[in-house]
């Protein structure tokens, strides 16, 4: 007779009754495979803690967010927002289904080159902007998105001394009718800044003004509010062609579209707060087709959806290190990953998955990372049931920024797993090792 | 200096080519080698000969000096009946001033029953071919009965005496050697009823013309043997004395019938020659029946058979109601055969619509055809040229949740935008969008547009959400302006977009077949583009996205000058092209430095080059085949496929032995494929390629393979690189 598995006593209060407001039992999901791979084979490949993205899941989602746009409006551009994952070869996936490249830094528009694009279809934004890089930018007629005056003085002279028309775009922070207003970034278009930059731009004859850019801000739930940022850039637009009869090829309507995660203090589940694409689309393009543009001037319209493209495909395996009791009587498990590799856990309750449940019993729980340091909190509390050494969690939605924003903290960063769209696993990113970390440093002399 | 061209529109050009014209035309040829082989054979008998030269010049001459379109002047119209006239007259009679006096004026009778059966058949659409010779040859000979002054020549019985005068010695054998040729009696006849045609009774005059023929049209050639052959055979069967058909000298008249019905005036094929064969013996019923009748007033009946039955024929097939593929009329005239066929074969299919008002998909993105023509539902009957088009998702459904609300359906509320310009002549509103399942029967067509495109050109928009509607009766409309949201109301049981086009402005109109021009359909992994094609059941199709930068480069302008560099293997070559528009305002390129022209035509979607006329060693020929048919489109991963018409393609002598079975069977052909670059495309780029390649096929090898780079930058085409690479694959 097979061994039955070992399952850990612990005290539980029995409710009876009717549901309280909080609602019935939670039902759990259980994740065995990823794309049809069980985990504990992924695991057992490429190591754990172990990140693994699904092609399928990327292409499926973009390709949902183009045609929720391009049913709707004639001139639909999606730019691949280079910050939110710039694993090469999730970029070539992105621009494998018509993406162009958005990028903020000098090292992300190299990374995009690289990557085939050509220099034409990047988009360079960011407060940030080295002369190099700019001169770079300019000679590959890339959209130079400018943020500040700053900028534009420097971008004005290299104007002159390369003697080239930099083709460029403003960035415009505006009052869209949400808090907080994203005021950090470009120019203010109520206080009249964002007038004062196109004057200065168009009068001064260096550049052309391809386009208008704003970005409302990140994880915006209220697709209303873009209605009202791309409607006051569209009646913008429609000033400059009175005012300058100079027509604007693009509106850049940046990203922030929320994802399917759940806000950390958030009452909704993140799957029933976030609007879908349908939602969006149809705010930005009802602004755009209702706006006093001559149809014959309608802009392309440029999407720099990140998250929302990429978070879904993304999944942290993580094995189960042990068990604890804290004072409180509180169960807590501690994970094979941590906070610096899981960054988005500071702000997302992320949703932990067993891979195998063999009862019906769970306990609401603390998941701990690795780390010796106290923030390191995947979830301040899940409901799981009860895991033993050695299990495997899985963490879903954590595409977006984390293989981007992770750190090199007290331990190396792990692999990351692609799994193709027949199904096949292939490592896009290799494990670091103490060589990898070690061959940045030196060590001088008088330590030797 | 004075170039050619500029001679061209003096007038000192077109007044030569219609004088030599006036000579081909009787072949249907406008080949000035042909003509003058054909004025050469006429010289055989020199007073002949200068007197039909005499009796052009004056007629087109005075057609000029009355003012007659030059155009009509150049192509010979009004000189060969004057022609044939001048050629009979001055063989029967005796020279003398006489003669000349009734030449001139039977030079001018001709010329003016030209001008008049062109007005009076014109109207009809046909030619009045030789005619006018009849009507003046006859009314000369009866008239000159009367004239003491004129007598009968003698010279062209003894025709020995006349070749030895023109060329001594080396012409008489040379004429002896042409009758001693151990050719079949048929044969012999054969080439004397083509030197008929100029009065010239014998071999030699024959020969020298076929031999012309030949080289002017191979099918024009087999089909004057062809239908000659068929008449032959007739006469033994019915029993008629071949001495009848030998020495009458109207045998002509089956072989200008079988070039005329077969080769010219239809597109070759096994009907035009099945026709012509079967037309033979009615030539022959008519030109007996004519010749016992003729017999009273002592006239020749020369050409009169073949008149008849051809202008009869080509009348008749003109009314018929469902004008066939298989035996089609000529439409435009190129004057060779060979060109007509090779065109039609191409032209069939490529440019049918390509002057009908081009209709768009009346949606953004990519939809579906759920229900189309002759659909299984709905679409029946008088409205079954009509199409219903819904979204799917990834999944295939048209919906997500469950579908029970008209929120969940893709396409409701997506912007349907107006597929042409036009402008709104119908509008119904205000009724309910229908709960899923049901079905407003009392309101069929629902929320409905109706955009006048033409006076007898309507598309109509049905199934509309309720008040979605942004447009009013009157207003104008262009192609892809938004009109109206996808809606569910009227006979529509889930939200969908009825579609179809129609000749009547009402909503409920009877649908009118009419192809969609140009768009995408994503059956397999990359797009395919259609032309003029109906989107069918089940197929996703979207529009394509029309490019800025390529509609700029391509949208020529009468009077613009193109520059473009042409670089082939180690040269380059700056060119500098015109861009003209005609009489018959078709577009072309003109290359002053080779005189050639490309016509072409540009929809606003896609650019073909028609036609090319001119010298293939021309920079100019090079764009016509870079540049054949290019989508002026911002897509990606598409190559667009066509062909070329082969005498565009292939040289005319290797052509040759195509030539006679091309109404058959093609061995040879070609193709033109041009790719769109990368796997997205830039706003509005100063720079871009794109790339095309022409290959040949014969039998299954394929032969000969150009590529091309054409380079676009500030807006306009600047250079284009050719490379030529020789491969031999099955």
């Amino acid at each position: 007779m097979e061994k039955l598995p070992f399952e850990r006593p612990f005290i539980k209060k029995v409710s009876t009754g009717l549901p309280a407001k909080f609602g019935s039992k939670k039902r759990i999901e259980v994740i065995p495979d990823i794309e049809g791979i069980p985990v504990s084979h992924l695991m057992a490949d490429y190591g754990s803690p172990l990140f693994v993205l699904s092609e399928s899941t990327i292409r499926k989602t973009i390709r949902e967010a183009r045609s929720a746009f391009s049913t709707r409006y004639p001139k639909v551009q999606f730019a691949w927002s280079y910050k939110t994952n710039y694993l090469d070869a999730v970029c070539r996936i992105f621009h494998q289904e018509g993406s162009w490249a958005e990028v903020v830094s000098a090292f992300e528009y190299e990374k995009a080159i690289l990557n085939g694009v050509p220099g034409t279809r990047i988009i360079f934004n960011g407060p940030e902007k080295s002369p190099s890089i700019l001169e770079k930018a300019i000679m590959n007629n890339s959209l130079i998105h400018i943020d500040h005056f700053d900028e534009l003085y420097a971008l004005m002279e290299l104007s002159r001394k390369l003697e080239r028309k930099p083709r460029v775009a403003i960035r415009i922070n505006l009052d869209a009718g949400i808090y907080p207003q994203w005021d950090r970034f470009g120019f203010n278009f109520e206080n009249g800044e964002a007038w004062e930059a196109i004057n200065r731009i168009l009068l001064s004859g260096l550049f052309d003004l391809a386009g208008l850019h704003t970005h409302i801000g990140t994880y915006i739930t209220t697709p209303s509010a873009y209605r009202t940022a791309t409607a006051k850039l569209a009646s913008l637009m429609v000033e400059i062609q009175h005012k300058y009869n100079h027509t604007i090829g693009y509106i850049d309507v940046g990203g922030g579209f929320a994802s399917k995660n759940t806000l950390r203090g958030s009452y909704l589940q993140g799957y029933d707060a976030a609007p879908s694409f349908d939602e969006y689309a149809d705010a930005i393009t009802s602004a755009l087709i209702n706006s006093q543009i001559k149809p014959e001037h309608l802009p392309l319209l440029i999407l720099e959806t990140g998250r929302a493209l990429v978070d879904d495909a993304g999944s942290l395996l993580t094995t189960v290190s042990a068990n604890k009791r804290l004072s409180n009587g509180h169960r807590a498990v501690i994970i094979d990953a941590g906070v610096n590799l899981l960054f988005t856990a500071f702000w997302y309750d992320h949703n932990v998955a067993p891979t195998t449940m063999n009862t019906d019993n769970t306990e609401e729980t603390t998941i701990y990372g690795p780390l010796c340091m106290n923030i390191d909190v995947i979830r301040p509390a899940v409901i799981l049931p009860p895991v033993k050494k050695g299990d495997h969690l899985v963490i879903q939605r954590v595409g977006a920024y984390n293989m981007t924003q992770w750190l090199q903290f007290i331990s190396m960063r792990p692999s990351v797993v692609l799994i193709d769209i027949n199904n096949k696993p292939h490592i896009i990113r290799k494990a670091e090792t103490v060589e990898t970390i070690r061959q940045q440093e030196q060590i001088p002399e008088h330590l030797q | 200096m004075k170039t050619l061209r500029s001679l061209r529109f003096s007038g000192t050009y077109p007044f030569l080519q219609g004088i030599m014209n006036s000579y081909s035309q009787i072949f249907f040829s406008e080949s000035p080698w042909f003509a003058a082989l054909l004025l050469g054979v006429t010289l055989i008998n020199p007073y002949a000969g200068i007197a039909g030269l005499f009796a052009v010049i004056l007629s087109n001459a005075l057609a000029w000096a009355l003012g007659y379109d030059k155009k009509q002047i150049s192509k010979g119209f009004y000189g060969f009946n004057s022609l044939l006239s001048a050629l009979g007259l001055a063989v029967f009679f005796e020279h003398s001033t006489g003669l000349l006096i009734i030449i001139v004026l039977a030079s001018f009778f001709s010329l003016f029953v030209s001008l008049s059966l062109q007005g009076i058949l014109g109207k009809y659409y046909l030619p009045f071919l030789s005619l006018p010779f009849l009507a003046t040859i006859w009314i000369v000979i009866l008239a000159t009965r009367s004239f003491e002054a004129l007598s009968f020549n003698e010279k062209g019985i003894f025709l020995l005496n006349e070749l030895y005068r023109i060329g001594g010695k080396h012409m008489v054998r040379l004429y002896e050697l042409s009758i001693s040729l151990p050719f079949p009696v048929s044969l012999k006849a054969y080439f004397t009823s083509l030197g008929a045609i100029f009065f010239q009774y014998h071999i030699l005059a024959g020969v020298l013309i076929a031999v012309g023929l030949f080289f002017y049209s191979r099918i024009a050639l087999s089909l004057s043997l062809l239908s000659f052959y068929a008449a032959w055979i007739f006469y033994q069967m019915l029993g008629v004395d071949m001495s009848l058909f030998i020495y009458n000298y109207t045998g002509f008249n089956y072989i200008l019938t079988g070039i005329a019905i077969g080769a010219y005036f239809f597109v070759p094929s096994a009907a035009s020659y099945a026709w012509a064969i079967l037309l033979t013996p009615l030539v022959a019923l008519i030109n007996i029946s004519c010749l016992n009748l003729f017999h009273l007033p002592q006239l020749p009946v020369y050409s009169l058979p073949f008149n008849l039955v051809v202008l009869l024929f080509i009348y008749a097939t003109k009314l018929r109601v469902r004008p066939s593929a298989t035996l089609a009329q000529v439409i435009h005239q190129y004057h060779s055969p060979e060109e007509n066929l090779y065109n039609d074969l191409v032209a069939r299919d490529r440019l049918r619509h390509a002057w009908q008002i081009p209709i768009k998909l009346p949606f953004w993105g990519e939809w579906v055809v759920s229900q189309g023509h002759d659909g299984a539902f709905t679409h029946r009957e008088e409205y079954r040229h009509a199409w219903d088009f819904v979204i799917l998702g990834q999944d295939g459904k048209q919906y997500k949740n469950d579908g029970n609300l008209l929120t969940d359906y893709h396409c409701f509320g997506k912007t349907i935008v107006a597929p042409a310009d036009g402008i709104i002549s119908d509008i119904q509103d205000g009724i309910p969008d229908n709960d899923i399942g049901v079905a407003n029967l009392t309101q069929n067509w629902g929320n409905t547009v109706v955009i006048k495109h033409h006076e007898t050109l309507y598309s109509s928009l049905s199934h509309l959400r309720e008040y979605s509607i942004k447009v009013k009766k009157g207003d104008y409309v262009k192609a892809g302006e938004p009109l109206a949201q996808c809606g569910n109301s009227g006979r529509s049981p889930y939200p969908h977009l009825h579609f179809q086009m129609q000749s009547t402005p009402y909503a409920g109109s009877r649908t009118l077949l009419y192809p969609i021009s140009h768009y995408l359909q994503f059956q397999h992994q990359t797009p395919e583009l259609r032309n003029y094609n109906i989107p069918a059941l089940e197929q996703r199709v979207s529009n394509v996205p029309a490019d800025d930068v390529l509609q700029k480069a391509f949208g020529f302008t009468p009077g613009q000058i193109l520059e473009v560099d042409i670089f082939s293997t180690g040269t380059t070559r700056k060119t500098r092209w015109e861009v003209f528009t005609n009489y018959l305002n078709q577009s072309y390129l003109w290359d002053e430095e080779s005189k050639s022209s490309a016509f072409f035509i540009n929809d606003g979607i896609m650019f073909r080059f028609t036609h090319f006329e001119g010298d293939k060693r021309s920079t100019l020929y090079i764009v016509y085949l870079a540049l054949y048919e290019v989508l002026l489109t911002r897509c990606a991963d598409l190559a667009v496929t066509s062909e070329f018409p082969l005498h565009q393609i292939f040289s005319r002598v290797s052509l040759y032995g195509q030539d006679l079975i091309a109404p058959f069977v093609r061995l040879a052909g070609s193709s033109y494929t041009i790719n769109y670059p990368g796997e997205n495309v830039d706003l509005a780029p100063d720079r871009m390629t794109l790339h095309s390649s022409v290959s040949t096929r014969v039998l299954n090898t394929h032969r000969m393979k150009a590529n091309f780079q054409i380079m676009i930058s500030g807006g306009t085409i600047s250079a284009i690189h050719t490379s030529k690479t020789r491969s031999h694959e099955n």
